[in-house]
């Protein structure tokens, strides 16, 4: 390799030839040229440590040149040679720039010594530039890792993704970025966190990677994806994937550069290595605490929650439920479908049944078709609403599919609340049990009635009018068809007199003046909310208490001055033909669907908890209502 | 003041959807004034600009997140006093949601009922606004000025409002709407009987706070007719004193209730039927809706027929409690809900019957007994066995037994349950073999023990016997329900 690259200008072909046999001879490389521009032609092709020119030529002299070559390179070392002794051309050309100054006749060994000492001194001022400049980029990558060394400190999943992604955000000055971690079985990442203006599209929450981006994760480099709007950052710990960052919308610039691409690979190291030891964490923990395969807890683990949380319950008055979880047809599923499968559809069950869960509650498997789920803090009501968000959550997922025909999962859940149920864990699976076995009994249950809508239930239940029979004695016969709806001491089919509803609705709402701190909801259709409001006569004590009275239907709409009265007009002719009561509270409950037969009412009532449960949420969601549970 | 009306009923309706925006119509026909905009920026500066009370925003409006335009609204002093309606998914949580003030509404919802929780959230804006500029127009004492006289001027002013009084330890309010008297109230006495015990106060304090008052109409006839019966009953009542009974005096039922003379008057009937539980005169007047000097006349009447007489002093009956006060604790902390030990708390003893009868017999064995206060409802009601409070024990300071009567009848089994809470004891009235059923009902699902009782004395080697006057045997009875909550047989004295 040439010592430097010189380029000299004479239009003498003596100095020209003197020049290339003296600098070739030292080992420089040397171009030569006759006149300014075509020394300017040669500098636009290449770069040169060194130009020597002579002051006197064609067209351009020494002084034009060094002008023109400081325009296009302002750090080109030039050095004059000179035949005349002239001090003032001389302090012009210093003035101009020009390195060093030499006389004619050229002395070589002169010119040698000049020459090192001009490349010498330059290669000094490049060398120091470039430690500058490193230097500088260490600073900057110092700071990067600082800020990235906070990640090691964190040790949950969500609040991590938030700070890698807002790190990201801060360093690339962009606006948005998502997290997608890889999920179980490592087929798809679920998107774990969002910040500032990301943009995740309907179908993004689970990305499933094709070919292409599966080699870009693959790769473990961040990628100018979306023509450089947006950058893909893969997180891959060794061989193994663990997610997927993609940061979005630029501040201030259209597009993301490469040097932001090598920002965020450096992020994504460090993100990458916190990422791996949560995620490893995490699974020792699953692996002590939790069952093999899915997200339910070990029942070892949850007897010893429950038990700690009922000592708390009782050390500080708070309250706590047990929902019981059970898989009704498991057996049946078992015999048509493989195991795989029906392990398959359990994991992603209980998944369902946890993205209704709060955080503090806590699922365990008992059983491979039982589950059991512990709400603190919460009392037989609340637990009621858990259930309810829960049936909601699966409602539509809970299918199994074979090549013919889907079958669906029977799920049925009970809860049991302390301390009013019991005090121990084994009292309250006792009275969930029990619950739950009555629950199989229910009428709702027995008759099938689940994908029935509110009225079609009533009028299941009700039947025709020819299928009463009204003797004089004041009794009543049933139908044959009907009396299955019966159940001892349970459902009846009863006959009144007309003012026995008001009676009885007045009754509940004195149960609900005398304990107002149980939470209930009583709902009512009536004909006409006036005359049901006058029946009720004295409301001080309701507006208190902790249970809503709805009265649905009317004439028209009404404004009362009242919170837990409220009238809500509906206009349903089967409000006109059918009176009902339904009233349920944290421990019973009571319905009563009634018709009119001359100044009687006839019609059917229950105390079936389950029933009136559902059928309340039947009539919220036929008419919209806002749910009390 | 201003600045309320011109803050008026406005409401502004942020969302992008269609269900929400279509609330416009029904409002304005209620009188809001109402506000649509499509996007959170946009309600941001209509909320800026108009005064308004209440905004519904869904939670996902374009542009401005509701969260982040409710954060804006309240730090701004202009509009930190607006409430907010959020619209949204289940599970959805917003910051700085104010329980108190704030509502969130799940989608899809019921028109009617968010009209109804708007009108609500209004109603109740309304009158804390009219608490809090209660200022007191008119004060004054009643020596300078007769309640006839003041009433007059607000009559002709057609003034609405209470006017509060007090005489010592008494309250009384009358409520006025547009200067007639609707309603009255001395103690536990209301409606005209109230207002024309008040007519002849005639010293005490008064002031009146403007409003429109909200309490139900018991008054209908115009002002100067009731000042005018007022006060002719009472010159007639000052008239006649020495005639009428007095307050302290005692009365008893010469014949029993069944034996009484077919179609009496409404108010004829009522009295006598009171009359079975309560004794004296001042008993009858507070229990009685009717005015007082129409009860008294009345009681003279029935006097000098012959059908009640007067009796001298009642043996001074030996104070025994009807339960210690040891038992009353037990009883609160079994059902305590935390820490209400000194709050009022009633339990409930169930009584099966078969008929009404049994039912009136029972509460017959009670009269007489100074903690028994019956329910009005149950004295006036017919003969059909129905269910409900018959009445109150009030057992201890803060405990009371409510006496709720249940039928026993198979078909209306279904009620049994949902009146199991706080359950004191059941009682099976009589032995008819219909009791069966639901005696077993209560001793086995319910875990309570089932007492029999007999009123009639017929079989008297079944459970307990209870006998009017007999303070003992009542005792008795509740302190066996009791040693349930004790832990410990009933106290050796009381057996």
């Amino acid at each position: 390799m040439a010592k430097g690259r010189i380029l000299a200008i004479d239009n003498e072909e003596f100095f020209r030839s003197l020049y290339r046999d003296l600098l070739r001879g030292e080992g420089y490389y040397v171009r030569t040229a006759t006149s300014g521009s075509e020394a300017l032609e040669c500098l636009r092709g290449e770069e040169f440590d060194l130009v020597v020119t002579d002051m006197h030529l064609p067209g351009l002299d020494g002084l034009a040149v060094t002008e023109a070559v400081r325009r296009v390179n302002p750090d080109q070392e030039i050095m004059i040679v000179t035949g005349q002794q002239d001090v003032s051309l001389a302090v012009e050309a210093m003035k101009q720039g020009v390195s060093e100054y030499l006389l004619k006749p050229i002395n070589p060994d002169e010119l040698l010594l000049v020459i090192n000492k001009v490349l010498f001194r330059q290669s000094l001022g490049r060398e120091h530039r470039r430690l500058l400049d490193e230097n500088l980029e260490f600073v900057a990558t110092l700071a990067y890792y600082r800020r990235c060394l906070i990640f090691l400190q964190i040790h949950d999943l969500d609040r991590l993704g938030d700070v890698v992604l807002d790190n990201l955000m801060d360093l690339l000055r962009a606006e948005g970025a998502a997290l997608w971690v890889i999920g179980f079985g490592g087929h798809n990442y679920r998107l774990r966190c969002r910040r500032g203006l990301a943009q995740v599209a309907a179908g993004e929450e689970s990305l499933q990677p094709d070919s292409g981006e599966r080699q870009m994760i693959l790769n473990g480099k961040g990628v100018l994806t979306a023509g450089g709007r947006t950058i893909f950052l893969p997180l891959l710990a060794g061989l193994e994937p663990l997610g997927v960052i993609r940061i979005e919308a630029p501040v201030g610039r259209e597009h993301f550069n490469r040097r932001d691409l090598k920002v965020a690979d450096l992020v994504a190291e460090f993100a990458t290595s916190a990422l791996y030891n949560l995620l490893l964490y995490r699974k020792l923990e699953q692996d002590s605490l939790r069952v093999p395969r899915g997200e339910a807890y070990t029942m070892a683990f949850f007897r010893d929650h429950v038990v700690k949380e009922l000592h708390k319950g009782r050390r500080y008055g708070r309250r706590l439920s047990l929902v019981l979880l059970v898989i009704e047809n498991y057996a049946e599923l078992g015999n048509r479908f493989l195991d795989r499968d029906l392990e398959a559809a359990m994991v992603s069950l209980v998944e369902t049944v946890n993205t209704a869960l709060r955080d503090a509650d806590i699922l365990a498997m008992s059983g491979p078709d039982e589950y059991l789920i512990m709400l603190p803090e919460t009392d037989y009501w609340g637990s009621l609403v858990t259930q309810k968000r829960i049936r909601k959550a699966l409602r539509g997922k809970s299918t199994l599919c074979d090549l013919k025909k889907s079958h669906s999962i029977e799920v049925l859940m009970r809860s049991a609340a302390f301390p009013a149920d019991g005090g121990t864990l084994e009292e309250l699976l006792h009275v969930a049990e029990r619950r739950l076995d009555r629950l199989r009994g229910s009428l709702f249950q027995r008759s099938r009635l689940g994908a029935m809508s509110f009225w079609g239930i009533v009028d299941r239940l009700l039947g025709t009018p020819a299928q009463y029979h009204l003797e004089a004695d004041g009794s009543l016969g049933v139908a044959e068809l009907l009396t299955g709806h019966e159940e001892d001491l349970r459902s009846r089919y009863i006959r009144m007199p007309e003012e026995r509803l008001d009676e009885v609705m007045r009754t509940f709402c004195r149960e609900v003046a005398e304990s107002p701190r149980i939470r209930g909801v009583i709902y009512r259709g009536c004909v006409d909310f006036d005359v049901v409001r006058k029946c009720l006569r004295k409301t001080e004590g309701l507006e208190s208490s902790a249970t809503s009275i709805y009265l649905l239907g009317g004439r028209r709409r009404v404004t009362w001055d009242s919170q837990r009265i409220v009238p809500i007009y509906i206009e349903d002719e089967n409000f006109r033909k059918t009176v009902f009561l339904l009233y349920l509270n944290e421990d019973f409950a009571y319905g009563l669907f009634a018709r009119k037969r001359g100044s009687e009412l006839v019609g059917f009532h229950t105390s079936d908890f389950y029933f009136i449960e559902n059928l309340i949420s039947r009539l919220q969601e036929q008419y919209q209502l806002q749910a009390q549970i | 003041m201003a600045a309320v009306t011109s803050k008026g009923k406005t409401v502004i309706l942020a969302s992008a959807r269609e269900a929400l925006l279509k609330m416009e119509e029904p409002l304005c026909q209620q009188g809001y004034a109402v506000q649509i905009c499509s996007d959170g920026a946009k309600a941001l500066e209509l909320s800026l600009r108009s005064f308004c009370a209440l905004m519904v925003v869904d939670c996902d409006v374009p542009l401005l997140a509701a969260e982040k335009l409710a954060q804006i609204l309240r730090a701004n002093p202009r509009t930190e006093g607006m409430a907010f309606f959020f619209v949204g998914q289940e599970g959805e949580e917003i910051a700085g949601f104010r329980r108190h003030k704030d509502q969130f509404i799940l989608r899809p919802f019921n028109r009617e009922q968010l009209l109804t929780a708007i009108a609500s959230f209004f109603g109740r804006r309304e009158r804390t606004e009219q608490v809090s500029r209660q200022d007191r127009e008119v004060t004054g004492s009643l020596d300078q000025i007769s309640l006839v006289d003041l009433l007059q001027v607000f009559g002709l002013n057609r003034k609405d409002g209470v006017l509060q009084l007090t005489r010592g330890e008494e309250r009384a309010s009358v409520y006025l709407v547009e200067g007639c008297v609707v309603n009255a109230r001395v103690g536990r006495v209301s409606g005209e009987k109230a207002f024309f015990r008040l007519l002849s106060w005639e010293n005490g304090k008064f002031w009146f706070a403007p409003g429109v008052p909200e309490i139900e109409t018991q008054i209908a006839s115009p002002l100067d007719h009731l000042l005018m019966e007022g006060l002719r009953q009472l010159d007639e009542l000052a008239a006649q004193r020495s005639s009428l009974p007095s307050a302290e005096t005692l009365l008893t039922l010469k014949v029993p209730r069944d034996r009484l003379p077919r179609g009496l008057r409404p108010t004829t009937q009522e009295i006598l039927l009171l009359m079975e539980y309560y004794q004296q005169v001042g008993d009858l007047l507070e229990h009685c809706p009717r005015p007082d000097f129409e009860i008294l006349q009345l009681l003279k009447v029935l006097l000098d027929k012959g059908l009640v007489e007067e009796v001298q002093q009642v043996p001074a009956v030996e104070h025994l409690p009807l339960l210690t006060s040891e038992e009353v604790i037990a009883v609160k902390d079994f059902f305590g809900e935390g820490d209400a030990l000194l709050e009022t708390a009633s339990a409930k003893l169930i009584l099966l019957a078969c008929d009404q009868g049994a039912v009136r017999a029972f509460a017959q064995t009670l009269q007489g007994v100074p903690e028994f206060e019956p329910e009005s409802d149950f004295l006036l009601s017919g003969d059909t066995l129905g269910l409900g409070d018959i009445g109150r024990l009030l057992v201890g300071e803060t405990l009371s037994l409510r006496l709720f009567c249940l039928p026993a009848a198979t078909a209306t089994s279904p009620l049994w349950t949902p009146f199991r809470r706080r359950l004191f004891g059941v009682a099976a009235l009589g032995d008819d073999p219909g009791l069966q059923e639901a005696i077993a009902f209560f001793e086995g699902t319910a875990h309570v023990p089932v007492v029999r009782i007999d009123c009639n004395g017929t079989s008297p080697n079944h459970g307990h016997l209870l006998r009017r006057n007999d303070r003992k045997a009542l005792r008795r009875f509740l302190a066996d329900l009791a040693s349930r909550f004790t832990g410990e047989p009933p106290p050796a004295e009381v057996i």
